[in-house]
């Protein structure tokens, strides 16, 4: 076969591959389309409002890292209280060997007994 | 939201996919009846198959769905994207087959016939069935770039970018192949019509 007759058989294939897909198949990838097009409108969604009220919550929640760093505050002052009230075993010990009973600090009275002044007046 | 048909008819690819992308629904329509049968024909030429050959082209119109939002204009032309996800999808059509052929004891026990023999009878029917035949014979990169530059009419940078190799790597491709092709089909001339005819100077 010489190239020029293959060259005509190319043009033939050309032409009789420009033969219309079958309609089940163009209706498959459009019915594709429209599927993927319905979807990508759907996560896209309507515009966010903005939302009302909680201002100062929200300013906070800003100032301390948002909702997470709101929330390991609020656990920590919780975790403070609870200590400082059950004062668990642990910690009265090391209390008592930092600071023992015997080296608790005098009462100094920097203000005299304001009866005493009474007689005087 | 949708134009008419008519007025989207000579828009380019491109445009039509951002309309695509916008919720126009003629583009959607547009674009498949522009695009569908160019990729089905490159598929079914590369795999000989038409119904994988449809389900390929089905497929490769479904990535182009879902990338029409992130599609970035002036980077690339939405065929030659499209040609180059064929041709990965056909690739990946072919390694199953070559590793399902491996693992079937029939298949190797009975080694695929390369001979003009094997589509004696196919050659009989007509030319068209003949060139598949023939093409059917070839690698599969020479193939590729024959029926992309041959039969899809794609220039060879287009080519080069579809297939991911350099401009000369697909001239000695397609030369290859074309070499090949007529040297299967020599054997089928007069079959084909072609004894009175197309005689080299």
């Amino acid at each position: 076969m010489t190239p020029q007759d293959l060259e005509e058989l190319f043009a033939e294939a050309r032409a009789a591959h420009s033969s219309a897909a079958p309609p089940d198949l163009l209706a498959r990838v459009l019915t594709d389309a429209y599927a993927v097009q319905d979807l990508q409108d759907a996560q896209a969604g309507p515009a966010p409002v903005a939302r009302r009220g909680f201002g100062l919550l929200r300013l906070c929640a800003g100032l301390f890292g948002g909702t997470a760093g709101i929330a390991g505050l609020a656990t920590a002052m919780v975790a403070g209280v609870a200590i400082g009230l059950v004062q668990p075993a642990p910690v009265s010990a090391m209390t008592t060997l930092l600071w023992p009973e015997e080296a608790a600090l005098d009462t100094i009275e920097l203000i005299p007994n304001f009866g005493a002044l009474l007689p005087e007046g | 939201m949708s134009m008419p048909l008519d007025d989207l008819a000579h828009l380019p690819e491109e445009t039509l996919l951002a309309l695509y992308a916008a919720g126009d629904r003629s583009a959607a329509r547009v674009l498949t009846l522009r695009l569908t049968p160019r990729i089905l024909g490159f598929a079914a030429r590369l795999l000989g198959d038409r119904a994988e050959a449809e389900d390929v082209a089905q497929e490769a119109m479904l990535r182009l769905w879902r990338i029409a939002p992130d599609w970035r204009p002036g980077e690339a032309q939405v065929t030659t994207w499209l040609y180059r996800v064929v041709s990965n999808l056909v690739t990946d059509r072919q390694r199953a087959r070559t590793r399902r052929r491996a693992d079937s004891l029939e298949d190797a026990a009975e080694p695929v016939d390369e001979s003009l023999g094997a589509y004696a009878t196919l050659l009989e029917r007509d030319r068209m069935a003949a060139l598949d035949a023939a093409l059917a014979l070839l690698p599969d990169r020479q193939r590729q770039a024959v029926v992309l530059r041959h039969l899809e009419g794609l220039s060879n940078p287009d080519i080069a970018t579809i297939m991911e190799i350099g401009v000369e790597a697909v001239e000695s491709l397609t030369a290859r192949g074309k070499r090949a092709l007529a040297a299967a089909l020599a054997g089928q001339r007069a079959e084909l019509g072609y004894e009175d005819e197309g005689v080299s100077p």
